[in-house]
């Protein structure tokens, strides 16, 4: 295998070389499958925090908005309602986290070897996607228990995944870029996640929100990912091409500008780190 | 003639010093910064770590890079393996390339021998086949078959590096790139990664190695670079490039004198002037193991009332911690003058003395240190001076080889003589 190699001065914004990162392939697969080993080897319970975690949480919020609140669920029961919220929320909460602080992380890595820098932000979603397929796991579950089936729309489940994604690493890629220079926005980042959450029907639905107040969830587009989890998933709410398709482009729009700026930075990180 | 696999033309690379030597590097930090005037804004100076080099390498050399620290050795590797960017200039290299700036990158300590490896070599670029192929010679070669199990935080540091070592020696590029990772492990241990780096350049592979072993270089490498500030002052036959290396190094001779209060090590409290080695009354770094090393450290006082102390750390060739010396007076022989008094503006010269007949033979290096109260180092030179204690033979008489130690003091020794022979009756 011979291939050469020029290097350069970076001039402006180059476009991103997805061939490398498809040739680095398996070195996401690697760093994914470190993490994730990493983080259960010396847990006591290992994978089953995955599964309490999120029950515990739909539990709580049961109690707290449904029972003591007496907020309603769009129909649903009350812990199914959230439960899918909860699992949605905490993919894209986590992957948004561990996408961020995933340069800063690897800064070993960074600093002593090359490899296509997107590799590491790629990999820091196989930790989520791990608990996401236990938490929907869980999901089914609950869905057999209550007897609750997916009509056709569960065809659309995929794209909503994909929509959440693009928005979440598209802000982690931009996050990640600027905590190798500015360490404290770290905490910025999970301050605004915690305000981001409760603007989010999560863990209640939309019709309790006050009419004056609605715009907010509507600038939010996270509230039309998880009403799209919902709508394709349990069949509740009220879904139209409009909503998906400005969706789409936003996640679009900040996917590529979130893969710009970490391309512009990238080769700074060895410097700053 | 062989063809050219590596062709660097008028590479340059320019730091920030503000960005390498800043504390705190928070967001807080830049919005005050936007505040400051722009006076204070000019002390972020910048450093050519590396300034115009071009070379070429012919594929299977072995060419050899040195020159002292800062030089921008480092720099220029890590330009090569495509881990920072040139600010100027351009390379072209031709072939799979793996670079080791380390062993052992990317090792997680939760994680067992054998995960590690499949994890260490696809960082350093292997692909999953490659590893499996090579598993059982990773381990044969680091001979730690019984621990492949168990999570690498439990071996011990030689096993560690030794399997770290192992996967990198499987990795089989066309072109190798080495930052001394031959200063790690014990003897033997580098004794082995020197055999395989000979090996390596037999297989016509072509290697690329930084070190300041000069007994490495000078066994490995035909041909060598010397750096000398960011520049490629030297390049020939390895000889010859390591003797003018050692020539240049004698411009200290013994004596690092700061001219620019600005660019001292310090700040607006202390500022280092200069830091000597004198012995037999003479500034030199080449001192007799019979004699005194008088380490004498002048520094500007600014600031009114402070309360100074003056400290260096001695470390031998490969790096260790000798020991630490300071004039808090707990810790010398005798109260030194100014330590726990407020001095006043003005020069200072601290001086610690290191008694004869007592350093090894070998080289010894310095850092000095300035600071306030008791441990808060405000001036920090590391590594500014280094001297060679030579054994003029007045020493030991008796016993020629090598002799072992990283200190060699005459201590107080008695033997009795306990009892004649005959007196012995039982075993």
């Amino acid at each position: 295998m011979s291939n050469q190699i020029l290097i350069e001065a970076q001039k402006g914004w180059l476009g991103i070389n997805f061939k490398e990162i498809y040739e680095y392939r398996e070195l996401i697969g690697f760093l994914a499958w470190r993490d994730v080993l990493a983080q259960y080897k010396q847990a006591v319970f290992g994978i089953a925090w995955a599964i309490v975690k999120p029950i515990s949480q739909a539990l709580i919020y049961t109690f707290i908005f449904g029972n003591v609140a007496k907020l309603s669920s769009s129909g649903l029961p009350y812990p199914l309602f959230t439960f899918c919220g909860i699992m949605a929320w905490g993919f894209f909460s986590r992957s948004l986290s561990s996408s961020t602080g995933s340069i800063v992380g690897n800064s070993g890595l960074i600093t002593k070897v090359y490899f296509p820098r997107l590799v590491v932000p790629l990999s820091a979603l196989g930790r989520g996607g791990i608990d996401f397929f236990i938490s929907f796991a869980v999901l089914v579950i609950l869905m057999l228990v209550y007897g609750i089936s997916p009509g056709l729309q569960i065809l659309f489940f995929p794209l909503f995944l994909l929509l959440g994604l693009g928005i979440t690493f598209g802000i982690g890629l931009i996050f990640s870029a600027i905590v190798v220079k500015y360490r404290d926005l770290t905490y910025a980042l999970s301050f605004m996640i915690s305000i981001w959450f409760w603007i989010t029907p999560v863990a209640y639905g939309m019709e309790n929100i006050p009419q004056k107040w609605l715009w907010i969830f509507y600038l939010n587009p996270m509230t039309w990912i998880i009403q799209g989890f919902r709508w394709s998933l349990l069949g509740v709410g009220e879904m139209d091409w409009l909503k998906i398709l400005i969706t789409g482009l936003f996640s679009l729009v900040v996917l590529l500008a979130g893969l710009f700026y970490f391309r512009r930075f990238e080769s700074e990180f060895a410097d700053i780190i | 003639m062989s063809k050219t696999v590596i062709k660097v033309k008028d590479l340059s690379k320019l730091y920030h010093l503000g960005e390498l030597h800043k504390q705190s590097n928070s967001f807080r930090d830049k919005v005050t910064n936007f505040f400051k005037n722009r006076e204070e804004k000019k002390k972020n100076e910048t450093l050519w770590a590396l300034k115009d080099i071009s070379f070429e390498v012919k594929q299977g050399e072995v060419v050899g890079i040195i020159g002292r620290n800062g030089a921008g050795k480092s720099t220029l590797l890590k330009i090569l393996s495509r881990i920072t960017r040139p600010t100027k200039g351009k390379a072209r290299i031709d072939g799979r390339v793996a670079s080791l700036l380390e062993v052992g990158t990317g090792f997680h300590p939760e994680l067992t021998g054998r995960e590690n490896i499949h994890l260490n070599g696809s960082i350093l670029g292997m692909k999953r086949t490659e590893i499996v192929r090579k598993f059982d010679e990773i381990v044969a070669f680091a001979e730690i078959e019984k621990f492949i199990d168990t999570p690498v935080k439990r071996y011990s540091s030689g096993m560690y590096v030794r399997l770290a070592f192992a996967v990198a020696a499987h990795l089989e590029p066309e072109i190798l790139l080495v930052d001394e990772v031959l200063a790690v492990g014990d003897i033997s241990f580098q004794k082995k990664c020197l055999g395989t780096m000979g090996d390596v350049a037999k297989e016509g592979r072509t290697v690329l190695f930084i070190s300041h072993n000069m007994a490495a270089i000078s066994n490995l490498c035909k041909r060598t670079i010397l750096l000398v500030n960011g520049k490629n002052e030297h390049d020939g036959p390895t000889n010859k490039v390591i003797e003018t290396y050692l020539s240049v190094g004698n411009e200290f001779k013994g004596e690092q004198v700061w001219h620019n209060q600005e660019t001292a090590p310090g700040n607006d409290i202390v500022r280092l002037q200069a830091v000597r080695i004198i012995s037999d009354g003479e500034i030199t770094e080449d001192v007799d193991i019979q004699k005194d090393v008088n380490i004498e450290m002048e520094f500007w006082n600014l600031k009114a009332g402070a309360f100074i102390y003056s400290g260096i750390i001695l470390l031998d060739k490969m790096g260790v911690g000798v020991l630490a010396s300071s004039n808090v007076s707990s810790v010398c022989l005798a109260d030194d003058g100014w330590y726990g008094r407020p001095h006043p503006p003005g020069l200072f010269r601290s001086t610690c003395v290191l008694p004869g007949n007592f350093l090894n033979e070998g080289q010894y290096k310095i850092n000095a240190i300035i600071g306030i109260g008791v441990s808060d180092t405000q001036a920090f030179a590391e590594q500014v001076l280094t001297f060679t204690v030579h054994d003029t033979g007045a020493m030991r008489k008796e016993f020629m080889g090598g002799w072992l130690g990283v200190v060699r003091p005459r201590l107080d020794w008695k033997t009795d003589f306990c009892r004649p022979f005959q007196d012995v009756k039982r075993l």
